[in-house]
């Protein structure tokens, strides 16, 4: 466990590293989120609409921040050629997780962010009393996105056929996400009173893609089990 | 290690590489693996290191009498090969430094110094120098270097020797050559008539035979 714990990191380091001296990922998707909001922005021109439609718009954002950065995770590393040294000196698991755990805190950085802008560009009409909801809601969500694009990612570069495998798998694996945590959002932004119960959904999806990229990873990783 | 091929075929669609291969590759010793371009010397290599799955057959690792399989196989052995590359935009010694923690290696400042004496190079040219930035002879060499740090008990080289000069090579030899007389097997893929001087064995893919 320890092992798998320091190795994990190992690999998060190495990507934080690599981002930090390749700027292009995440700039772009800081670059399509501030486009998006801007455009909604001027579109609504900053006038009260409907909760649904907000709260479609606010997680439209994030879904597609998430997309134009996850599918590199694993791209980059099958095009220049170190796919097969993590095969031959990593674990699988430790190179999913750590891969995982960056591109989660990269997207929850710039949700944070996207969540300030909204509030700032549709000023009073996004009534945030229930802070602590709308994060647990952002973090299960952003997580969910994430950790499933990570393994799709993975499944597409270990896929002998990878055109468009990505973008036909990624609708069927992330709306039982996005679903759940879109409809609390809504309701946030309501300001209908409801319980924790309504983040149980995006929390079983996220035990369950993990506990599945566990067991299933290893199998998808090397071709000889 | 001990490493059997029994009755190994491997097929694409529109090809056969192999077809029922019988071969045990024995610890101690250094085999060639030598064929002509397309004769499948890195499929074989590939199969060796558990990196494929033959289309029919085994290939069985054995550690004394216990067969070991998966992540128990993977990390007894260290690989070099053209088709894998280091992170360009990592200086070399974080290339090297995050291979060996990968393989749970924690490798102090002496020790990347004593591998970078090993493998030729000389720590002011390569430690702060990008991957991407180094000569394909001095990339060549910080990947033997990871592989080094490694510690494998089996060795798999493909064309290790490439892009290196004469010095390079005869370091390449020498190590291995330490390795086996240490009981590693060591599996090379080359053409180069050399190298073939220092094989213990030598497997010729052309007509599958073993020729000793």
């Amino acid at each position: 466990m320890k092992s798998l714990i320091c190795q994990t990191l190992t690999v998060f380091r190495k990507e934080t590293v690599a981002a930090a001296r390749f700027k292009g990922a995440w700039l772009t998707m800081l670059m399509f989120s501030l486009t998006a909001l801007s455009l909604t922005s001027f579109v609504f021109k900053g006038t009260a609409t409907d909760s649904a439609i907000l709260s479609a718009i606010y997680w439209i954002i994030i879904f597609f921040s998430a997309m134009t950065s996850v599918d590199r995770l694993f791209m980059e590393e099958e095009f220049s050629g170190t796919i097969q040294m993590l095969k031959v000196y990593g674990g699988a698991i430790p190179i999913l997780f750590g891969k995982m755990l960056y591109g989660f805190l990269l997207l929850l950085i710039l949700s944070i962010i996207i969540t300030f802008l909204f509030v700032l560009l549709f000023d009073g009409n996004i009534p945030l009393e229930n802070a602590v909801f709308f994060f647990a809601n952002l973090i299960l969500g952003v997580f969910g996105l994430s950790a499933a694009g990570a393994f799709l990612a993975a499944l597409s570069a270990s896929a002998k056929v990878k055109s468009g495998l990505f973008a036909v798998l990624m609708l069927p694996v992330m709306l039982p996400v996005l679903l759940p945590v879109t409809e609390v959002t809504t309701k946030i932004f309501e300001g209908v009173a409801f319980g924790v119960s309504a983040l149980i959904p995006a929390l079983l999806y996220d035990l369950v893609l993990m506990l599945a990229s566990s067991l299933l990873f290893d199998y998808i990783w090397y071709d000889d089990l | 290690m001990e490493i059997i091929f029994e009755n190994v075929s491997l097929s694409f669609p529109d090809k056969t590489i192999f077809s029922s291969l019988n071969i045990n590759l024995s610890p101690g010793k250094i085999i060639q693996v030598v064929g002509e371009n397309g004769s499948g010397k890195s499929t074989f290599l590939n199969l060796a290191a558990h990196l494929i799955r033959p289309t029919s057959g085994k290939v069985m690792a054995f550690c004394g009498k216990k067969e070991l399989n998966g992540e128990a196989y993977r990390k007894k052995i260290a690989m070099l090969s053209p088709n894998m590359q280091l992170y360009d935009n990592l200086t070399a010694k974080e290339n090297l430094k995050f291979f060996s923690k990968l393989r749970g290696e924690s490798l102090d400042c002496n020790e990347i110094a004593k591998l970078w004496e090993r493998v030729g190079l000389r720590e002011e040219n390569v430690r702060h120098k990008y991957a991407g930035k180094l000569s394909t002879g001095m990339s060549q060499r910080v990947k033997f270097a990871v592989f080094l740090a490694a510690k494998a008990d089996v060795w798999i080289l493909d064309e290790p020797s490439a892009n290196l000069d004469d010095k390079g090579r005869s370091m390449i030899i020498k190590e291995t050559k330490k390795a086996t007389q240490n009981g590693a097997l060591a599996l090379w893929a080359t053409n180069d008539e050399r190298e073939r001087n220092a094989a213990d064995e030598i497997i010729d893919l052309s007509n599958i035979d073993r020729v000793s």
